[in-house]
């Protein structure tokens, strides 16, 4: 229900003492208008001021208009104090009950015509006040009448008259406890659905039969913001708003119109779009070697003098491919949580001189100088993962010699206080500081700014970073464009006994 | 005299290969592993018979020297290879000699006597 602002009340705790303190407000501000019209119908009959006094009847109504307007407006302004609470309530209840004392004459207040008055009372009591109240209210009507009854009229009270009161107190304190208890469920029931509306992920909308949007929870406002009054247009699907992509559900409600579910499908989009992409450059990079197989195999029996070359090109090719779809599977079980690493004594001079022996190939093709490095207080053995040691190694190493031209390539083990580190740094192109933090995504390549020569799928960092953290350790990388890149893994050392 | 060859292409093996195609098919052949060094071997130089070219060079790309020989109306003499196949059915399309890799090493022999004859 509107009210004009000045029939508002400053915001109490208890919804149940605010809807009573509106009622109050809106009986006196009835009883304060209607005291003032009949003021001015007392001045409106044309006699002068003088004559009216003079009128003993119309003193009468004057003063008691005059009267009521000051002790309600007072009552107002009382019932508009915040911690007023039921204060207000009370002395209106009160003031009837005085109001109609002075009304007429003993014995029709406790006989006649009188008795229906004091209905009155009780029944506000119960509006304005909590239900038991109207019992006091009661108690409050029956103590005057036995008083008038036994004091001023010398007999007994009305007990006919009383039990009525008791009985009208009981029924209204019945009433406005049923419907205070429907009302406190339904405000329950309310603040439930709205929880659980703002706690859905997904957006809610609902709109009324005019297309007009009824109600949305917060999740709606932040997803589509002022997108909302064209809400009604969207049909079934996915939309473009606001730098994110929004998927679209409707169904009809009877009586209440439509219900729009809006979700947020960014990333899934973003996912299904990667995937694409990565079928893509992968059935791509995956060709080059094929190529280079199915042409060899070709041509070998034609070139007999060159088969021994023929045959080793198609062995690190045939290689290349199995890298690359290894690659493709670690990343496979990498999103399903698959992937998992060991734990096994390893002798890491072992791996590294494995890893030098793989790679010295290539980077001899380029003249490029490989250098390897053992801190001679690392332990012998160590607890680790040794093909996944030699895997991050591999790709690493491999990465350095590929990017880069001249100079040096070089893979150190150092030993910290309880971890210990494996460094690959080289003299290459460097990477760029605003592909820095990218880097270990995957299918990440260097692009059209270092050598693209064929780098594979771009997953090698993403399973090294994934690899490393699974190890417990870290890995950071510094670079420079133009002079090279260092690549550093620390992990926690864990002496292995053979 | 032996037709002359050039094969573009960054992959050192593939290159290789073509190189042994190319010798195998009866021209003289040279290989070129970055665009850049390519383009500076095409421009203002008397064109081989054959150029094998590969689309995803590094610095400069395949399709920047097709498009220049195009200019000068010689783009007839080059063979486009590419492991992009929709690159190169929109080359083809475009009237160009394109193959996808893999390619049957007929195919590429073929297609090399076809530009050098023509």
């Amino acid at each position: 229900m509107k009210l004009p602002k000045f029939l508002g009340l400053p915001d109490t705790f208890d919804p149940d003492d605010r809807r009573r303190r509106q009622i109050l407000n809106i009986i006196l501000a009835l009883f304060i208008a209607a005291g003032l019209v009949s003021i001015l119908a007392t001045f409106s009959y044309g006699d002068s001021f003088t004559e009216i006094i003079h009128d003993q009847d119309g003193v009468l109504i004057l003063l008691s208009s005059v009267a009521v307007v000051m002790v309600f407006s007072l009552l107002f302004f009382i019932n508009r104090w915040q911690r007023a609470g039921t204060l207000a309530a009370w002395l209106f209840v009160l003031s009837l009950t005085a109001i109609i004392l002075i009304s007429d004459a003993p014995t029709e207040l406790v006989r006649g015509r009188g008795l229906i008055l004091w209905t009155l009372p009780i029944l506000a009591g119960g509006i304005v006040l909590p239900p038991l109240s109207s019992f006091i209210v009661a108690l409050l009507v029956s103590a005057t009448n036995m008083y008038i009854s036994v004091h001023m009229l010398y007999e007994v009270a009305n007990p006919y008259a009383l039990a009525v009161y008791f009985a009208l107190a009981a029924l209204t304190w019945l009433g406005m406890s049923i419907a205070n208890g429907a009302i406190r469920t339904a405000r329950m029931e309310a603040q439930k659905n709205a929880a659980i509306l703002d706690g859905v992920a997904d957006g809610v909308v609902v709109l009324n039969d005019e297309d007009q949007v009824v109600l949305a929870n917060p999740v709606a406002l932040t997803l589509m913001g002022s997108g909302l009054s064209q809400l009604a247009s969207q049909g079934k699907g996915q939309q473009e708003l606001r730098g994110r992509v929004l998927a679209f559900e409707w169904s009809e409600v009877k009586d209440v119109g439509r219900v729009a579910i809006v979700r947020d499908v960014s990333r899934q989009v973003e996912v299904e779009r990667a995937k694409d992409a990565m079928l893509g450059v992968v059935s791509h990079e995956m060709r080059t070697p094929l190529a280079a197989i199915i042409g060899f195999a070709e041509v070998i029996a034609q070139r007999t003098d060159m088969a021994p070359q023929m045959a080793e090109r198609i062995r690190v090719n045939a290689q290349r491919l199995t890298f690359m779809v290894n690659d493709l599977l670690d990343h496979a079980q990498m999103q399903s949580g698959a992937l998992k690493v060991r734990s096994e004594p390893f002798s890491p001079a072992s791996s590294l001189l494995l890893v030098k022996n793989l790679l010295s190939g290539l980077a001899g093709q380029k003249s490029l100088k490989l250098k390897t490095e053992i801190d001679p207080a690392l332990p012998g053995f160590l607890l680790g993962d040794n093909s996944r040691i030699q895997q991050i190694l591999v790709n690493l190493l491999g990465n350095a010699i590929k990017f880069t031209e001249y100079g040096e390539v070089c893979v150190s083990f150092h030993v910290l206080d309880q971890e210990w580190q494996m460094i690959v740094q080289d003299t290459g192109t460097g990477i760029p500081a605003e592909r820095l933090p990218d880097i270990f995504e995957p299918f990440r390549r260097g692009s059209d700014y270092a050598t693209r020569n064929h780098q594979g799928a771009g997953l090698g960092l993403s399973i090294v970073k994934k690899l490393v953290t699974l190890m417990e350790g870290r890995i950071e990388v510094q670079s420079t464009v133009g002079q090279g890149s260092v690549f550093i893994i620390t992990l926690p050392l864990k002496k292995g006994n053979i | 005299m032996k037709k002359k060859a050039l094969v573009i292409e960054d992959d050192r093996d593939l290159a290789n290969l073509f190189k042994i195609v190319m010798e195998m098919s009866g021209f003289e052949a040279s290989t070129i592993h970055d665009g850049r060094q390519g383009l500076e071997a095409l421009e203002g130089q008397v064109l081989p018979d054959v150029v094998m070219l590969d689309m995803h060079l590094p610095i400069v790309s395949g399709e920047e020297i097709y498009a220049m020989l195009k200019k000068r109306g010689e783009e007839r003499r080059v063979l486009l290879c590419s492991a992009d196949v929709q690159l190169v059915e929109r080359y083809r399309l475009l009237g160009a000699n394109a193959l996808t890799k893999p390619a049957p090493v007929d195919d590429l022999q073929r297609a090399v006597q076809e530009i050098a004859g023509g």
